[in-house]
Parts: C-alpha cells; sequence; structure tokens
C-alpha cells in the first residue's frame, strides 16, 4: 500500500496492509502536523505533491527499503491537501520478522522520503503563509 | 513555487534536434525570466524520473521542475 492522497490516513489500513503471519514486529510512523515552526505559531499546513511523479518515487523507496534492511512489507500513505493541526501528514508501517529491523527500516524510510519524494509543504500563520525551505533532492544515500 | 512565479502548471515546448540540460535550460528561462532566481536550487526530472547528470531530450518527453522538496 503506497498512497498519496488527500485522504485522511488510517493507521489501522497500513498496519493491515503490511500484516503477516511471519511478522514478530510491526513498526509504525506517524509524521503530525505541528503547531509551531521556527519560534512562529502555525495554524494549518498545506501539502502539495507532483503526484504522477511521488508515487513513482514511493514504489522506488519501499524497493530500496526492502533491500536494505529484512523485512516483509512496508506500506505508506502521505496526504496532500489543507490539514489541520495534530492530523498525520505522512504515515510509514512496516513488518518484519524481528523488530530490529522494523524500527530500522521505519526510520530510513522517513529519512529518505523527506530527502526525495517531491511534495511541498506551505505553513499557514495567523498573518499570512510561505512554503518551507525544503531540501535538495539527494538520489543517492552514499 | 515554480508554478508562482511562471504563471503555469504545465507548458509544451518544441525544441529543435537534440536538447541536452543546457540547451533546456536557455530555453525555459528565456521563456520564463521569473525562474531565474530560483532555478539554481530546483531540480529536473524526465519522465518522472530524477535526472542527476547530463540527458538528451526525445520528442514526447516530460520535465518535471522540482524544487527543494518539503515532504512528511
Amino acid at each position: 500500500m503506497l498512497v498519496i492522497s488527500d485522504k485522511k490516513i488510517k493507521e489501522q489500513d497500513l498496519i493491515k496492509a503490511v500484516e503477516n503471519p511471519a511478522a514478530g514486529a510491526i513498526a509504525t510512523f506517524n509524521g503530525v502536523v505541528r503547531n509551531n515552526a521556527n519560534g512562529k505559531e502555525v495554524v494549518r499546513m498545506e501539502y502539495e505533491a507532483h503526484k504522477e511523479m511521488a508515487g513513482i518515487i514511493l514504489e522506488k523507496l519501499a524497493v530500496e527499503t526492502k533491500a536494505k534492511y529484512s523485512i516483509l512489507d512496508i506500506a505508506i500513505h502521505h496526504r496532500t491537501g489543507m490539514l489541520e493541526i495534530g492530523e498525520s501528514s505522512v504515515m510509514i508501517a512496516v513488518s518484519s520478522a524481528h523488530r530490529k529491523a522494523a524500527f530500522e527500516a521505519c526510520r530510513y524510510a522517513i529519512d529518505r522520503l523527506k530527502e526525495t519524494l517531491p511534495v511541498w509543504k506551505k505553513e499557514y500563520f495567523k498573518d499570512g503563509s510561505a512554503w518551507v525551505e525544503g531540501t535538495a533532492v539527494k538520489t543517492n544515500t552514499t | 513555487m515554480c508554478r508562482d512565479l511562471a504563471g503555469t502548471d504545465s507548458v509544451e515546448m518544441e525544441f529543435n534536434g537534440d536538447t541536452d540540460r543546457a540547451a533546456f535550460l536557455s530555453r525555459l528561462l528565456s521563456e520564463f525570466p521569473k525562474l531565474s532566481d530560483i532555478m539554481p536550487q530546483v531540480g529536473l526530472a524526465v519522465n518522472n524520473e530524477y535526472a542527476v547528470g547530463e540527458f538528451t531530450l526525445k520528442d514526447g518527453d516530460e520535465i518535471g521542475l522540482i524544487p527543494p522538496v518539503s515532504g512528511g
């Protein structure tokens, strides 16, 4: 399950997607909209994606994560559109036989997602809004 | 960001013969000079794949302008 959509993220769906009788561990990461950034109060956040390419990059990320860690499955949902404080913007679920790989793969996936996914976020303050200064895409991990 | 500066989110361009990165950029900036300041930080994707080094465009290729990302 690799999704970019404006639908509300449902943790149970992601967990179900990676469930496996051979799994002894399922690790999840939940990225949530925070009410502040760089000392300024944030009232909401808007996410925009290059949808077609983001889907492809998520697939590459899943392949990359499975190659690097011995996991059974990975599911990712990145949400787009206007989000309120406290809502999930991205969720990742990983299943593996043992917990070490699940934790490490989950962390790796969110770190790499933040370096490669063609998604941009805009912070809304009480008095205006601004695109967040992003990171230049890092295609290689070396 | 690029859409705000260029005033559009997509455009079709016709080139004569082979077009490499430099030729593409030069043409892009001549049509959308407002992108000049931001372009050094903008990555390029050809047909939904990040194009890090040199490339040659073919008929029908789609180029994506990818400013520094902030997903997650």
